[in-house]
């Protein structure tokens, strides 16, 4: 006669995906620079637009990534691009969301020729490389951050038309949406109160990842020349001054850095995010019996 | 997928025709526009008196006959334009398309083999710094590293401002310096490619890798796997014979998103290396608002988008044994 | 357990499974000792979730994230905690196993020939591809499968699911294995074609004298193909006893239950009957007798300690109140 044990393990309770290792990483950091942005004005060490030293002076104490070309403190510009860059991406995506959602919940929802108008017109603005599209666009409005804005939403919007169309298309048949259809409610309630609040989870997983892009488009756009003009801190018109002052390495840094540190972030968070509504990761159960 | 074509281009021109600014300015410079005469040959001569409908008309008729119109900076027709630069372009960026996917499938496969061990994560962190890290910065830093600092390799442009190209047969510095037998003049084509080329292709093996990965996984917990290792295949015939065949399906459709990456890249990449390519012909054209250009560049990355998807699907089809029709 | 009749060439004793899963150790086998003698065929059978399937897989090393410990010794080598190479050059050779949904478990992409051969060259590698391409159509060719050149040229997709499952059988067999392993060979196919793959699983075994061991939950399977059963509930052996024996006079509650639930053309009853309750999940296992929550007969002391199996008659059975109460059936 054998004694039975019972089950000695403790079972493991794990923190949320989002707020677990590099994702918690990321959170921090985005935290970090949006107070950063936010409250720069006040604790600047200087003005991002003056000369305050000498010319091309390589990193030192009082100035951390030295100067550029015009004398002014490299590391503060850096600083201040984050005023530019963190709300551009922020009106963009917020925008791009919110017109791809209409646009793809109506199409999703509707049907018939409505669909297929709306989607062709995603079809063809998607059949575009966002950049050529982006610079297109930004040449004919006129170089300019504001003019950069409105491109990047037009380039952007598509992709969250079709991802809510293709939520809604799979929500919609499903049962409970039927039954709601069966007792009398109107078709806008359904959308809105059924439809729309079970398609988020994969908006905000692409949202997030998408704010890191939309900040290196930005960057690129500015790189190029077609978004913020000089003497703007933005971060990519910052490399183009540093790809002119090539030797003075520390100009292109900083802003090179200060964008990757800001699109790691974002990539991090997202990923978490995506674990979290996820379940592919379950561990070591291989249960056949 | 004509009417796609179509669509394309009417919204190519309606963004090119929606400008504020002036296409008149780059044409005949500043000093000119106070002169009525200029002006008005100019329009005539390119055909921005006729009202808008008409142009859309003329353009239309002249894009089927091939015609893009002229650059008003080159003063050459469009469509020559994008002949002559298109070459680089491809030889840049199918180098860096072989790069990312040679390195994308075999760190891909490493990963999913050795699932959360150290060289998983190597591999996924590699993968995320080619995400986030500006491709042009990159090359900027690499180029000051390499070339600057070290002077392992060439500096920007496809060849030494002094050396002369191999003759043309194909466009391909690399190819025609090979079929001529130069070698030296292969090893500098090569020596000035590979940087550009790594850092395109960086960014397309990071999401090769994160695909194969995820797609070998999927592979590793379906049936069929299990039944070969209980059949006592080696783990490297599972992988390699069995595994991966299914897992590289999803991957083929990956490469339509991936050109479209790599377009984009090859923007930055020829920008920031003095490429002669199609990409810094995008950057120089829309900096200097040349209308035709900027046209025929984004109705060329359109048509190639497209061309690609079509040309994905069928390879796919060939590929997934239970599409083909029998 | 009943002593067979040859000496065995696989014996398992004190088999335990256990896995680590984000709830807690799900105890999946715990304690299964079992012989399986050449030339016969031992069929376990049991509920989902009654550990049949892992024991197998246990044996063969195909779970990686269990613990296993216990002894499972196959002519003379010890194959629980054997190294990997080793194990995976038995796999297949001499220990085959096959499984139950032919549909997902050929490569979809590879065509038969292709997925035979490779099978074939695992183990024998100094067969050329040219003759693993041949064997490969005779074995096809073996398993009743007509046309056998051309349906080496096939993939999966375009075979019915008991060509399937024979292709399966076909890759199991390839390096003549001394053991053969069924799991559900048949759950997944129509009944006519189960019959077929019964009868060709059997006439291999009287062929090549080969070991089947068949796992399964259908005792209408078992009643014809058998020569041994053995019982499994919740990670142990309920009852264990030749064919026969078994069903003419079982010991374990267990036991009569299922065997009660198998519809009788002379039965009196007009409701079909049924085992009340669920069975135990090795996630959370009551103290002793693990059937003691749905069993008729139980007293206290089946809740205290888990019993071992005893004679009973021509049976073995782990159960105390059966035999001691000689309750008849």
């Amino acid at each position: 006669m054998t004694a039975v044990e019972t089950t000695p393990f403790r079972s493991r309770r794990r923190s949320p995906a989002w707020l677990r290792g590099p994702a918690l990483v990321g959170v921090i950091t985005l935290v970090l620079w949006v107070l950063v942005a936010v409250t720069l004005p006040w604790w600047s060490p200087s003005d991002p637009l003056e000369q305050v030293a000498d010319r091309l002076l390589g990193p030192s104490f009082s100035h951390l990534m030295g100067t550029d070309a015009l004398g002014r403190d490299v590391f503060v510009r850096a600083l201040w691009g984050a005023r530019i860059s963190l709300p551009v991406a922020a009106i963009v995506i917020v925008s791009s969301v919110m017109i791809g959602t209409i646009v793809g919940a109506i199409a999703g929802f509707f049907g018939g020729w409505i669909d297929s108008v709306l989607m062709r017109a995603v079809d063809i603005t998607m059949a575009f490389p966002p950049i050529l599209l982006a610079m297109a666009i930004t040449a004919s409005l006129g170089p300019g951050i504001g003019n950069a804005l409105i491109a990047m939403v037009l380039v952007w919007w598509p992709i969250y038309a079709r991802l809510l169309r293709a939520q809604v298309i799979a929500v919609k048949q499903r049962e409970y949406v039927e039954s709601a259809h069966a007792i009398g409610a109107s078709r806008w309630l359904i959308l809105r109160r059924y439809i729309l609040p079970m398609s988020y989870t994969p908006v905000l997983v692409n949202a997030t990842m998408d704010f890191g892009q939309v900040v290196l488009l930005t960057a690129s756009l500015s790189f190029i020349g077609l978004g913020a003009r000089p003497p703007s801190p933005e971060w990519g018109a910052m490399i183009t001054e540093g790809a002119t002052n090539f030797y003075q390495w520390w100009i292109a840094a900083a802003a090179g850095i200060a964008i990757f540190l800001v699109v790691l972030a974002f990539n991090f968070v997202g990923d978490g995010l995506r674990d979290t509504f996820d379940v592919k990761d379950l561990g070591d159960i291989k249960d056949r019996n | 997928m004509p009417l796609l074509l179509l669509g394309i281009a009417t919204i190519v021109f309606v963004v090119s025709r929606l400008t504020p600014a002036d296409p008149l300015v780059s044409i005949v410079g500043e000093r000119n526009l106070n002169n009525p005469e200029v002006v008005a040959a100019a329009k005539q001569r390119w055909g921005l008196d006729e009202s808008l409908p008409v142009q859309y008309a003329q353009y239309m008729k002249n894009l089927m006959q091939g015609d893009m119109g002229t650059s008003f900076t080159t003063r050459k027709p469009v469509f020559d334009d994008l002949v002559d630069r298109l070459p680089a372009t491809l030889e840049l960026t199918a180098t860096a398309m072989v790069i990312g996917l040679v390195f994308g499938i075999g760190l891909g496969v490493l990963a999913a083999r050795n699932r959360n061990r150290f060289i998983d994560h190597i591999a996924r962190f590699f993968a995320l710094i080619g995400s986030s890290l500006p491709a042009f910065w990159a090359g900027l830093l690499l180029l000051y590293v390499f070339y600057a600092r070290l002077g392992w390799l060439p500096g920007p442009g496809r060849l030494d401002p002094r050396a002369t190209a191999p003759d043309e047969i194909t466009g391909f510095y690399t190819v025609d310096a090979l079929l001529h037998g130069d070698f030296g003049g292969l090893r500098a084509a090569l020596a000035h490619l590979i940087l550009p080329a790594s850092v395109l292709g960086w960014g397309v093996v990071g999401i090769v890798s994160r695909l194969v990965r995820a797609s070998l996984l999927d592979e590793f917990s379906m049936e069929y796997v299990r039944v070969a290792r209980a059949m006592g295949l080696r783990e490297r015939t599972v992988v390699n014979s069995h595994a991966l065949r299914n897992a590289l399906l999803p991957t083929i459709t990956i490469v339509a998103f991936t050109f479209a990456f790599l377009l984009t890249g090859a923007v930055l990449t020829e920008t920031v290396f003095s490429w002669p390519g199609v990409g810094s012909y995008a950057v120089e054209s829309s900096r200097n608002l040349d209308f035709p250009a900027i046209i025929g560049v984004t109705i060329l990355g359109g048509f190639a988008f497209l061309m690609t998807n079509l040309v994905t699907d069928v390879i796919y089809a060939f590929a997934d044994p239970r599409i083909r029709l029998t | 357990m009943t002593l067979p009749a040859a000496a065995p060439i696989l014996t398992v004793r004190d088999l335990r499974v256990t896995f680590n899963t984000p709830a807690g150790a799900a105890r999946a086998v715990r304690g299964v000792d079992l012989d399986v003698v050449s030339g016969e065929t031992l069929a376990v059978v049991g509920e989902s979730g009654s550990g049949k399937s892992v024991t197998m897989l246990a044996i063969l090393g195909l779970l990686p994230g269990a613990r296993v410990s216990g002894s499972a010794v196959f002519a003379g080598t010890e194959l629980v905690g054997l190294d990997p190479a080793r194990m995976r050059a038995i796999r297949g050779a001499r220990v085959s196993m096959i499984f139950q949904d032919p549909m997902t478990s050929l490569n979809p992409v590879l065509t038969i020939g292709r997925q035979l051969s490779l099978v074939l060259r695992a183990h024998q590698p100094a067969l050329s591809k040219q003759a693993a391409a041949a064997r490969a159509i005779e074995l096809v060719d073996r398993v009743t499968i007509s046309q056998a050149e051309r349906r080496c040229n096939s993939y999966p997709h375009e075979l019915s699911g008991g060509m399937r499952q024979r292709v399966m059988i076909a890759m199991a067999i390839a390096n003549n294995p001394e053991v053969l392993i069924a799991d559900e060979p048949t759950t997944a196919l129509d009944v006519t074609v189960q019959a077929q793959i019964m009868e060709l699983l059997d006439e291999l075994r009287r062929e090549s004298g080969l070991a089947l061991v068949l796992i399964t939950h259908d005792l209408g399977v078992v009643a014809g193909a058998a020569d041994r059963v053995a019982v499994m509930y919740a990670g142990r052996i309920a009852e264990t006893a030749a064919v026969r024996p078994l069903f003419a006079a079982p010991a374990h509650p267990y036991t009569r239950g299922l065997l009660d639930c198998l519809p009788r053309l002379d039965s009196r009853h007009d409701i079909q009957a049924s085992i009340p309750g669920v069975p135990a999940s090795p996630l959370s296992l009551p103290a002793g007798c693990p059937f003691a929550p749905r069993c008729r007969h139980a007293i206290d002391t089946c809740r205290v300690a888990e019993p071992e199996l005893t004679p009973h008659g021509e049976t073995m059975a782990a159960c105390d109140v059966v035999i001691a109460a000689g309750v008849p059936a």
